[in-house]
């Protein structure tokens, strides 16, 4: 390793590969920021640029692009309410309240400071582990992943505020339902479409999270015609990006505990970023408790940090399954794989044994991207947050602006700008009768992994459930929910006497 | 009434739901096996039916209801109907006018909307935002958008 | 890049018009059905590129439009055509499948088919340590019960994999009907299914295991090529194992509907004059492909007599057992 490590310090640290590293992270963080331009668009635009660079330098350049979407996606989370890509949605449900008790400074910075240790400590893993974890993607198979999403579902009841929990299960069903327009993964059959062409891919998570936040958030700041709170106004100051002693205190053991969490998920080819995301914010919600200062969802800085280090190191742990297999756990490396072999090399086990100084300096170049998107980030802040100074009746068509453009840039298809515009109206409604859309979001994401593995599942075991018995890592998960769910039925019982 | 309400939706929800999954094909294929594309949704349907009749029975006692939160005015609602409205008309224009124009036009539409009168904000701010937008993406970036039937079809 | 801002301004706002009129090779737009990075964008962006550096054509554009497995950029194409007859829309064999099925009404004839100008070949593969050495014993195996052996692919039931998998069931006489195929999201996917002992074996092109059958983790126990291909001489190909069955996965250009003689003639020049070019030797040896040579009328002709393959098959796997 320590051979390696030395040949991944001499190519990535070459002038040429830090500009690589450098382009990368510029391009992906303002790519990031803009909705509907994903790091999947943002790594294929990249693409032919990369075909007169040699693979070392192709490579680094396109996972730069990849993180650092990952990184400023974040941002217009924060500011207006609208995820700049999927992975970033859970970033939305602290990081704007955040911002509109006038503290977008500080929300920011703690998304950049979660970002950069998620990235850090995840590229460390990666470093020492990447071969070693083939075998944990390789591990996991169709019925686990099941029992994962399962798992996942749990983490319904901790989005749900008190006394909500029925409600937040209603509508994870909701985003399930939402989920299964469109053709279905296994048999291809085009369901609840109305015949229409436009709906035969189903509706994009883009589409739901920009609707039900971005969009709907609009409809009510006009609706509940209310100036922000006088301190919004507040320009950030530069002492915000440093973290005080206290605040570090309490978003450290977050961000150490997300970036494993975030990492794992990321290895797993059928998972994501955007799932990481989801499951540790529900997790630090569980950890910290119901006591927890600010309660969650109201701008807590554990819940801006636990999303945001998860993401990154989910991004980054990406990399074992394309890396060591060969294989694409998503659509993003999915396009870097294309480009490799484009390039001659051929991802897979053979590949730090045939291309050292290709495997070994991506690694090393994450550690210099990460470091190098702190430095581009955090100056910025200030002048992000000064966004918010704009008065609500200019910036509020600008933000719905922003989501329509987002939406029909995802698709160029007009209809999905109506599709939008009818589910923020709905939303709006639905928070009207007092509906928890996070969990909304949660069942969108789960719903269509769910049911594309448990009926693959049930193929492969001719419609048997002991799957669920004979394969340990289903077997423990499987557990582990039944006893969640238990425990937290029981201490419902004895808190309400229900 | 007003406590059973979000019940009563959520069990109209899961029947019109329920009633358009009955109209999901089977290809004869996949009816022999255990789960078929019906079998997800058809449970969807029943759970979320049964959570809204626990709702209806047993409605949640402690209601904060939002309604004293929107302000009642007439032109509020007005403006978020209007910008609704523009919203729609974007996705229409956004084809024959193409991103650039179509995104000018609107956002000038709900700024106007929103009270803004000045000329200078008015067009500065459409104009600037569309056009920064449209570099970036075009020139910057190299992503093709089509330039609007309007401006193409007529040849 | 202020030169770059002026002439693209200049063209997409004022000329726009002038410049989608005619169809002469100085201009060239590419339709794609599928989004950046996949492998109708790349097949595209490759041609675009090799076309420009042989000076084939002057300028070249890219749009994509995806959506519904590429019926959306279809339908952009039918909506077209009085506009532009200078736009090649790139799709592959999923097309016709697509076309068969009762919710797109939608058919390749509508367009007028130019050229395919690389494939990938339909196979079978196990995991290495699989207990058949080669094709007869698996096929020994199908015989004794048919049920018995899962193969994963990558496309959902009834497209692409399925078929392959269906095609080879037909020659070994046995009933496609009894195939066990577990379908997965992406050929990545299903590859990754087969080395993590999911399933024992795998009904794919051979393009989406390529990295793993030269690490040799995975074997190929027959291509439905009608040559052994260049990239794994040591692969038998069906044909010569005694079952009649070839099974490509052509990738190639669609013009407009109703194309004037003269300029599909041009446009298939044009393909021609590519398949010569060495930029696209370069492309193609630099992504691994196949070359394959369809061109015009011959390419319609071909496209029919494969769409009856895929109606036979497709009907096979729905009928009762």
């Amino acid at each position: 390793m320590f051979e390696g490590l030395d040949i991944g310090i001499q190519t990535a640290f070459t002038p040429f590969n830090v500009l690589m590293v450098m382009t990368g992270c510029f391009a992906g963080t303002f790519v990031g920021m803009l909705p509907g331009l994903g790091p999947a668009t943002a790594v294929a635009l990249m693409v032919p640029v990369t075909y007169s660079l040699d693979p070392a330098a192709a490579l680094i350049l396109m996972a730069g692009v990849y993180y650092g979407a990952a990184f400023g996606g974040s941002t217009s989370s924060i500011l207006i309410n609208a995820p700049g890509d999927s992975s970033s949605a859970v970033t939305t449900f602290d990081g704007y309240p955040l911002a509109r008790q006038g503290r977008a400074g500080k929300a920011l910075a703690i998304a950049a400071w979660a970002s950069f240790s998620g990235g850090m400590l995840s590229a460390g893993a990666l470093l020492f582990a990447a071969p070693l974890l083939s075998i944990v993607a390789l591990s996991f198979q169709s019925p686990d992943y099941f029992v994962l999403m399962l798992m996942g579902l749990t983490a319904v009841s901790a989005l749900s505020g008190p006394g909500q929990v029925l409600r937040s299960y209603a509508m994870a069903i909701l985003g399930m339902m939402l989920a299964t327009i469109g053709t279905d993964g296994i048999s291809g059959v085009p369901r609840l479409t109305f015949g229409q062409l436009e709906l035969i891919d189903g509706l994009s998570f883009l589409l739901i999270a920009m609707a039900t936040y971005a969009l709907a958030e609009v409809l009510l700041v006009v609706l509940q015609n209310k100036a922000p709170p006088e301190n919004a106004v507040h320009t950030t100051h530069l002492r915000d990006l440093v973290l005080e002693r206290n605040e570090i205190r309490e978003i450290a053991p977050a961000i150490g505990r997300h970036s494993l969490l975030g990492f794992f998920i990321g290895v797993l080819p059928g998972a994501g970023a955007t799932l990481a995301s989801f499951l540790s914010y529900a997790v630090e919600k569980k950890f910290a408790g119901a006591g927890a200062r600010p309660p969650f969802g109201h701008g807590n800085l554990r819940g801006v940090a636990a999303p945001e280090s998860a993401n990154n190191a989910a991004s980054t742990g990406a990399f074992v399954p394309l890396l060591t297999l060969g294989i694409p756990g998503s659509g993003t490396t999915a396009i870097m794989l294309g480009a490799l072999i484009a390039h001659g090399l051929q991802p897979g086990p053979r590949l730090y044994v045939d291309h050292p100084e290709v495997f070994w300096s991506v690694i090393v170049s994450m550690f210099l991207g990460n470091l190098m998107l702190l430095v581009i980030n955090l100056p910025m802040t200030p002048w992000l947050a000064r966004l918010l100074r704009v008065p609500q009746p200019v910036l509020m068509p600008v933000v719905m602006m922003f989501c329509l453009l987002g939406v029909y840039l995802v698709s160029f298809d007009a209809m999905d700008i109506l599709v939008m515009i009818i589910i923020a109206v709905a939303a709006v409604a639905l928070r009207w009768l007092q509906f928890p859309l996070a969990p909304l979001l949660l069942g969108f994401v789960l719903g269509g992994y769910l049911e594309d593995n448990l009926q693959r599942t049930l193929i492969l075991y001719d419609g048997g459930w002991q799957f669920l018995w004979e394969r340990p890592a289903s077997l423990v998960m499987a557990v582990a929910t039944l006893v969640f769910v238990g425990w937290s039925l029981l201490r419902r019982n004895q808190a309400t006497g229900l | 009434m007003k406590a059973r309400l979000p019940g009563i939706a959520l069990v109209l929800i899961a029947a019109v739901y329920g009633m358009q999954v009955l109209k999901i094909p089977v290809p004869s294929a996949d009816a022999l096996e255990a789960m078929t594309p019906r079998t997800l949704p058809a449970v969807l349907a029943v759970a979320l039916g049964f959570i809204g009749l626990v709702m209806v029975v047993r409605p949640a006692s402690s209601e904060t209801s939002m309604e004293a939160s929107l302000s009642g005015a007439s032109n509020v609602w007005l403006r978020a109907v209007g910008l609704l409205l523009l919203g729609l008309l974007f996705a229409m224009l956004i084809d024959p006018l193409g991103v650039l124009f179509a995104s000018a036009l609107i956002l000038a539409l709900a700024l106007y909307l929103m009270g803004i009168r000045r000329p200078v904000v008015l067009i500065g701010v459409s104009l600037g935002f569309s056009a920064s937008l449209w570099l970036l993406l075009v020139v910057v970036l190299g992503l093709f958008l089509h330039p609007g039937d309007l401006w193409t079809a007529d040849v | 890049m202020l030169e770059r801002l002026l002439v693209t301004l200049v063209v997409w706002v004022f000329c726009a018009p002038a410049a989608h009129a005619s169809a002469s090779p100085e201009e060239l737009h590419f339709l794609i059905p599928g989004g950046a990075g996949g492998g109708w964008d790349t097949t595209a962006r490759a041609a675009g590129a090799a076309l420009l550096s042989a000076g084939l054509v002057a300028q070249v554009s890219y749009e994509n439009r995806s959506g519904a497995g590429g019926a959306k950029g279809f339908a952009y194409m039918l909506d077209r055509r009085a506009r532009s007859e200078a736009v090649l829309m790139v799709s592959s064999t999923p097309i016709l499948v697509r076309t068969l099925r009762p919710e797109f009404q939608q058919n390749w004839r509508q367009l007028t088919p130019v050229g395919a100008v690389i494939g990938d070949f339909g196979a079978l593969m196990v995991r290495a340590d699989a207990p058949w050495p080669n094709l007869e014993e698996l096929i020994k195996a199908l015989q004794c019960n048919p049920r018995s052996i899962k193969f994963a692919g990558g496309s959902n039931r009834g497209d692409l994999d399925h078929l392959i998998l269906a095609a080879a069931f037909e020659a070994f006489g046995l009933s496609p009907r009894d195939a066990r195929y577990v379908p997965y999201g992406a050929g990545g996917a299903a590859t990754l299914a087969l080395l993590s002992g999911e399933t024992p074996a795998m009904a794919a092109t051979i393009g989406d295991a390529m990295g793993p059958i030269q690490d040799s983790a995975i074997r190929v126990l027959a291509v439905a090529s009608p040559e052994r291909l260049q990239q794994l001489p040591d692969v038998p190909t069906f044909n010569e194992l005694g079952f009649d069955f070839e099974f490509l996965n052509w990738r190639g250009f669609f013009a407009v509907p109703d194309l004037e003689q003269a300029t599909l003639h041009e446009w298939t020049s044009l393909l021609e004059a590519l398949s010569r070019a060495p930029a696209w030797q370069q492309e193609m040896q630099r992504h691994g492909w196949i070359p394959v040579t369809h061109r015009g009328p011959e390419f319609a002709a071909y496209l029919d007599r494969q769409e009856i393959q895929i109606r036979r098959l497709l009907k096979a796997l729905e009928a009762p057992r």
